[in-house]
């Protein structure tokens, strides 16, 4: 189930994006493009969490596996 | 590979088809629910060949709940996602060289919402001997209407329980040599950073004997983004790209396939490859891999002249899956 946008894993996810595993498509390039906004000073952190949890919140079905592995694997694990 | 006739009982018979073809093909189809672009090369059941005699022809399922066509100009362009059907996928053709073209794979990245649906197509062409001569044209069979101008979707509509994904295979990996970046985003490129010191690129391509038949390849998350090199301007220190390259990505020259049809083939068995609706590979894997006869896999579909799977690809094989969630 994905967190809450207020839960630190969203933190945590954004200053680790260039690390992060996806195997769909669209994920690896939505994030490509949030990965490099951020690089690029365009939005801020706030703005990028808003923009990866509508994301996520609109494919939450279809990138079940994708959202496990991020938030219950890799930012899970790092923010326990 | 299907006949003039043989696509036309299909049209009147009711499909909804994705059709590729020589232009006096696609001309004489009927309308119906269909969308085409120019194409004269395939990856046929047989194998890749060349013929302006057939059409390849790709059929949505009959899960496809309603389709709808749209030309998008340079102005409107940006809209295509606002038409996306809230469960489906979109198909999208464009005339290569056109306007509409540039603007597309150097604007659609930054699209809002564009990666919210599955975005696959291609960019149509002409025989290679013709090119500069004869332009490619996108036919919308909707309205019967076609264009060498505007791109061309079809918005096609699916239940709430069947998913479309949006695939790609690239043989080609990012070699272990220097990193190239780019100040300015586009197809054209003059200046270029080396490990962060500044080049000129097509001095840089020369001095290190690059093959340019191996694409810059990026690495957007795991999905490996190529960008051909079309042309070295040795005297005007000029270098044309398939792809704009953008300021932000890191590229590096790609590794050699050594045998593109094999390669493929093992590529394949390890991917999900059932439920393929659409494929579409590239005129330079065509070419440069020698394909001509050969089979890559149960993939059929148009050569083009660039794939379109959300963004502009080059020398990829683009597909699109439907399956029942």
């Amino acid at each position: 189930m994905l967190p809450p946008k207020n839960d630190p894993r969203w933190t945590w996810f954004i200053d680790h994006i260039g690390e992060t595993h996806v195997t769909d498509l669209s994920a690896k390039m939505f994030l490509s493009r949030l990965k490099m906004q951020a690089g690029a000073g365009h939005a801020d952190k706030r703005e990028l969490i808003a923009m990866a949890h509508a994301f996520f919140t609109k494919h939450e079905t279809a990138l079940a596996d994708d959202i496990r592995r991020i938030f219950a694997d890799e930012a899970g694990r790092k923010n326990s | 590979m299907k006949t003039v006739q043989e696509t036309t009982d299909l049209i009147r018979a009711g499909k909804r088809l994705v059709i590729a073809g020589d232009e006096h093909l696609l001309a004489q189809l009927p309308r119906g629910e269909w969308i085409g672009g120019t194409t004269p090369y395939f990856m046929g059941e047989e194998g890749g060949l060349f013929s302006r005699e057939l059409l390849q022809v790709s059929e949505l399922p009959d899960s496809v709940v309603s389709v709808q066509t749209s030309f998008y100009d340079v102005r409107l362009l940006h809209r295509i996602p606002h038409d996306y059907h809230t469960s489906g996928f979109s198909f999208i053709v464009i005339p290569a060289f056109s306007e509409v073209h540039h603007a597309f794979a150097k604007d659609c990245s930054s699209w809002p919402d564009v990666f919210d649906r599955p975005l696959v197509g291609w960019v149509a062409g002409v025989e290679l001997s013709e090119v500069g001569k004869v332009h490619p044209k996108v036919f919308d069979g909707v309205t019967g209407v076609s264009s060498e101008s505007k791109a061309l979707a079809l918005h096609a509509e699916l239940p709430e329980d069947i998913y479309a994904r949006a695939c790609i295979v690239n043989l080609f990996k990012a070699g272990t040599g220097d990193v190239l970046h780019f100040p300015e985003r586009g197809f054209e490129v003059t200046e270029c950073y080396v490990n962060n010191f500044k080049h000129n690129f097509a001095d840089y391509l020369i001095a290190n004997k690059i093959d340019t038949r191996e694409p810059l390849v990026a690495n957007y998350m795991g999905a490996m983004v190529n960008v051909g090199i079309q042309h070295v301007d040795a005297e005007a220190r000029k270098v044309t790209l398939y792809a704009p390259v953008f300021p932000e990505v890191d590229y590096r020259v790609a590794v050699p396939v050594e045998d593109y049809a094999v390669e493929f083939n093992k590529l394949l068995e390890t991917g999900h490859t059932k439920d393929v609706v659409f494929s579409c590979n590239c005129i330079l894997n065509y070419l440069y891999a020698g394909l001509e006869g050969k089979k890559t896999g149960q993939m059929v579909g148009p050569i083009t002249f660039g794939e379109i799977a959300y963004i502009l690809l080059n020398q990829t094989l683009v597909y699109l899956t439907i399956e029942k969630m």
